[in-house]
């Protein structure tokens, strides 16, 4: 299931990715600010659900491409990606629960939609952290 | 788990990236073996040591027997 990547492959394959996963979020940005707006002014269910669903499509790229440069990690970059999923999980599910009870006490209600940012970026900094480890 | 990576490397005068792609690994998972902040899987303790012509006793030793 798992093929060896030779170092430069793998280096090669490390920056294919980083490249369109940005370009993802870049068009997951211009979608968000250029559909959110429409659809409360479109009057047809079908089309306030397509346009609100819309930035799901770079989204639904940056996860293929995540997918795709998994697959070329080494044994201990593997390691490394759980244990930061792991992390980002944990943290994300204690944070939203507290939020969610702290609700209760009159903070703001957390929309839904930052969960995912927020997931993503307590991933990004566990990886960094997580990696640093094993220098 | 103690190993002697970096000796048996230098002795072959290579580099870390060379040991790497050799392995079909990357130079971070040489370097953190040979810091022994990482101990590799039993496939890979096996291609190294029959990279190197050696046993996997020869080359990985656990703290334990050390001490």
């Amino acid at each position: 299931m798992f093929e060896i990547r030779p170092d430069p492959l793998f280096r090669a394959a490390m920056r294919r990715y980083v490249i369109r996963f940005n370009l993802a979020m870049a068009a997951y940005a211009l979608l968000i600010v250029m559909c959110l707006p429409w659809v409360k002014r479109v009057d047809w269910v079908l089309g306030k659900i397509a346009l609100a669903l819309l930035p799901l499509l770079p989204v639904a790229y940056a996860v293929r491409e995540l997918v795709r440069v998994i697959g070329v990690f080494d044994e201990l970059q593997r390691r490394i990606q759980f244990e930061a999923i792991a992390v980002s999980s944990l943290i994300t599910c204690f944070g939203t629960l507290a939020w969610g009870l702290l609700e209760k006490a009159g903070l703001p209600v957390l929309p839904v939609v930052l969960v995912t940012p927020l997931f993503c970026g307590i991933y990004g900094i566990a990886l960094v952290v997580i990696s640093r480890r094993y220098r | 788990m103690h190993n002697r990576l970096k000796v048996l490397r230098a002795e072959r005068n290579w580099s870390q990236a060379y040991l790497a792609e050799a392995l079909g690994v990357s130079r971070q998972t040489v370097n953190a073996i040979e810091t022994g902040k990482y101990d590799p899987s039993l496939p890979l303790a096996f291609r190294i040591a029959h990279l190197f012509g050696a046993s996997i006793e020869q080359i990985f030793t656990p703290e334990e027997t050390l001490s």
